[in-house]
């Protein structure tokens, strides 16, 4: 606890008094009229910059969509199985759900065959056999687990043909 | 008759001209308090061009809030309490860079040429922000603990505390 008195503190702090620079009054004074500034819009006539760059971004998207679908390309599959009835090819372009890709076949020598149409992306699928039983592309080079017992094969399809 | 021979006008009369459509008047409020509100700003930020830019922003909100000022208080005070929350509010990152370059570089320099006087204010700027401006508001604006209190949105014991802190950490530092 000090003993000084508020005398005290009054006088030993006044000398580091500092007045405000000269000029500042007129300073003020010009800048009253100044619209109000906001941190984090932009000015008025800065709107174009973000309304252009939005613009140009949503374009951008727009076709890369556009030339995603509209680059389909044509992808092959094929299972050699002569016993059996019925052969459907199932993946993720299909959400994995049986019954929309049905393979034409048998030929005269067991092949199943399917062309379907795809956009470019990296597809996962296996064959489904008489409803029941779960074959992996013999053909496939790149294959992973699905989790379930079973191994997928995987596919990269591009605009330039299929890379796996 | 009265206002004929009252030289000065005051500052609630000011505020109303300003009001009233009279630039002019907000010249005359502004050469009445820019040095405690500088002042002030120094004492917070230790940056002379720091401080310039708080009191003139301080100064232009308190033109464009005068319709909403109680002339109940002092407009002192109240532009001293828009300056320390616009400090407060707008330059936290300035205080926390402040601090950093203070730890590294040490104290910074007073430019007071009386050595007691240096002393006085290097051991101000030494004190944290919570001390400083309760002390230089209580010691150098004259402000009752409840002026203090009110400006920093505490309570009246709080700013009792932290003058009474001020003071010994101030005193320990002047005289180990």
């Amino acid at each position: 606890m000090n003993t000084k008195s508020d005398r005290w503190f009054d006088e030993a702090l006044a000398p580091t008094r500092v007045s405000a620079p000269s000029g500042m009054k007129t300073r003020i004074m010009s800048r009253l009229h100044e619209k109000p500034k906001s941190s984090w819009l932009p000015a008025p006539r800065q709107w174009w910059i973000p309304a252009l760059t939005g613009a140009a971004a949503a374009l951008v998207l727009v076709w890369m969509q556009w030339h995603r679908t509209a680059t389909l390309v044509k992808v092959h599959f094929e299972l050699h199985a002569p016993g059996a009835q019925e052969v459907e090819l199932v993946g993720n372009f299909n959400q994995w759900r049986p019954g929309s890709l049905r393979l034409a076949g048998p030929d005269g020598s067991g092949h199943w065959t399917a062309t379907v149409e795809l956009p470019e992306g990296r597809y996962e699928y296996q064959f489904l056999v008489d409803g029941r039983q779960w074959v992996t592309d013999p053909q496939a080079t790149v294959v992973r687990p699905d989790g379930f017992g079973h191994i997928n094969a995987i596919r990269d399809v591009t605009k330039e043909g299929i890379i796996l | 008759m009265y206002k004929l021979w009252r030289m000065e006008a005051t500052d609630t009369e000011l505020v109303e001209q300003c009001l009233a459509g009279k630039t002019e008047a907000f010249d005359e409020l502004i050469q009445r308090h820019q040095d405690p509100v500088f002042n002030l700003l120094m004492k917070l930020t230790g940056n002379w061009h720091e401080a310039g830019d708080l009191t003139q922003e301080a100064f232009i909100r308190a033109y464009r809030k005068l319709g909403s000022y109680d002339p109940q208080f002092s407009f002192k005070n109240w532009v001293i309490a828009i300056a320390v929350n616009l400090a407060k509010n707008r330059f936290r990152s300035f205080f926390r860079r402040r601090r950093i370059e203070e730890q590294t570089s040490g104290p910074v320099e007073s430019t007071a040429a009386d050595p007691r006087v240096e002393l006085v204010d290097q051991a101000l700027a030494q004190l944290p922000d919570t001390l400083r401006v309760p002390i230089v508001l209580k010691h150098m604006e004259g402000y009752s603990y409840e002026e203090i209190a009110q400006t920093l949105n505490i309570g009246v014991s709080a700013a009792k505390m932290r003058v009474a802190r001020a003071r010994e950490e101030l005193v320990r530092r002047i005289e180990p």
